[in-house]
């Protein structure tokens, strides 16, 4: 028998040609004698051929329908040009009737979210965390991106209040024999678009902060949705201590309260004195 | 006869843009696979078929006629759970060693029955139960070895982990997953 026993790791390297060429010899010259590395050599096979059939969960009949729902805003801003069709989205989202298919102010919330996207593919709107001392405000220094810049956090800090005020309700739902929150899950799944939106672009754009606080809500507004629409006593209970036992609530607010102040940096030093006048 | 992916690409440059739809009719499902297999769960899977058409549509001038769709959107979903399992705070849970060995005896405790569907059956679960043992970076390292045939140096480039690493998180997910499927591989 040829050389020492071929380990499993080895054997590992081996089955994906990944083992150094002169090993990748020894263990061969060594397999060829040794009918016990060989069996191991066999069971891995066995294993990983095993592993082909993984199966993967398989989307629902209206995926494809649902992915391009969620696609479309987002290719729509994609295929504007960024500076000069930002803000003229913006307004026309402001004025736009209430979709057929849904509150407006809910829609409203995921066109946003496409426009803070796209803003981010554009490369330099996402705002920069504050770290360390405060500069100049960005609006005294390029005015026309600072309105940009208030009018992505502005909708953020919305988006923030707008998920805090569902939650509360949820939160505060007295339990009786059967509670429906199917008014509730519209919400939530309005919601869901936009925060999977923007945490997606505040994760490309290294804001952490952000990031982490919108995977939490992503994570219980899809529960949320994912509910029957009716709950038992149990059921409202268990979901409001999850809201309660992730301090949920309070960290939506300190994020809102990040956001605003963020947003106010970026204002005009005395535009409140004269706006306010 | 359907028109060729190509062709269908062809339509969206020339401003068409309904005709992206026909693109995520017929792969989205696959992209959802790819995703799955990489990040493990449903949403993050979603989250990533979003993105991967999203950046195809933006990538679209780069698409050369003479490529395969498939491939070429696959590669990009690839990059897309890569970038999203780089970009969250790591969730590393790794399995205690006696739950490791609890299933391994639940393997050797649980012959599998003769027939074939029920075998089928019970290969599945376990190969499910022995992804779920799987700690987020090995799932990664070993589903982007296995599955998407990345080499371990590639794979280390982008989850920016040492080579070293990047093999021993394969061979503990090899390891585990041979532990939870020890009784179906013994002749």
């Amino acid at each position: 028998m040829a050389g020492p026993h071929v380990d499993e790791d080895d054997l590992t390297l081996l089955y994906y040609a990944e083992l150094a060429e002169a090993d990748a010899r020894a263990a061969a010259a060594h397999l060829e004698g040794c009918p016990a590395c060989r069996g191991r050599q066999t069971a891995l096979a066995r294993l990983l051929a095993m592993v082909d059939d993984t199966e993967t969960p398989e989307p629902d009949a209206g995926f494809e329908a649902a992915m391009w729902r969620r696609l479309q805003p987002a290719l729509r801003a994609a295929r504007q040009p960024a500076q000069d069709g930002v803000l003229a989205r913006f307004r026309s989202w402001l004025t736009a009737p209430p979709l057929a298919s849904g509150p407006g102010r809910w829609a409203l919330a995921g066109g946003l979210a496409a426009l803070v996207l796209a803003a981010f593919a554009a490369g330099r709107l996402w705002p920069a965390s504050p770290v360390g001392p405060v500069g100049p405000p960005l609006a005294a220094t390029d005015t026309s991106e600072a309105l940009r810049e208030r009018v992505l956090l502005s909708a953020l800090g919305d988006h923030f209040d707008r998920t805090e005020a569902m939650l509360v309700e949820l939160a505060g739902t007295a339990a009786g024999d059967r509670v429906s929150i199917s008014a509730e899950q519209r919400r939530a799944g309005d919601l869901l678009a936009a925060t999977r939106l923007y945490r997606r672009a505040a994760v490309d754009a290294g804001d952490s902060n952000v990031a982490e606080v919108l995977e939490v809500l992503q994570r219980i507004l899809v529960e949320v949705t994912g509910s029957p629409s009716e709950l038992s006593a149990f059921e409202l209970q268990a979901l409001q201590h999850r809201i309660e036992t992730q301090e949920l609530l309070f960290k939506l607010r300190i994020a809102s309260s990040a956001v605003r102040n963020r947003e106010h940096r970026t204002r005009r030093p005395g535009r409140e004195a004269i706006t306010g006048a | 006869m359907p028109e060729s992916d190509a062709a269908v690409i062809s339509r969206v440059r020339a401003g068409d843009d309904d005709a992206f739809r026909e693109l995520v009719e017929r792969h989205g499902r696959a992209v959802f696979r790819v995703a799955f297999r990489v990040t493990g769960r449903v949403e993050d899977a979603e989250d990533v078929v979003q993105e991967t058409f999203l950046r195809a549509y933006r990538q679209l001038n780069r698409f050369e006629a003479r490529s395969n769709v498939r491939t070429w959107l696959h590669r990009i979903a690839t990059n897309c759970a890569i970038d999203l399992l780089r970009a969250r705070p790591k969730r590393e849970v790794a399995e205690e060693p006696e739950t490791l060995e609890r299933a391994a005896a639940a393997s050797g405790d649980d012959r599998p029955s003769p027939e074939r569907s029920v075998l089928g059956v019970q290969i599945g679960e376990r190969l499910a139960g022995a992804m779920a043992l799987l700690t987020e970076m090995e799932r990664a390292t070993f589903t982007l070895r296995h599955f998407e045939g990345l080499s371990i140096d590639e794979i280390g480039g982008k989850l920016g982990l040492k080579t070293n690493a990047t093999k021993h998180s394969i061979f503990r997910a090899v390891r585990k997953m041979r532990r939870e499927l020890q009784a179906f591989i013994e002749v």
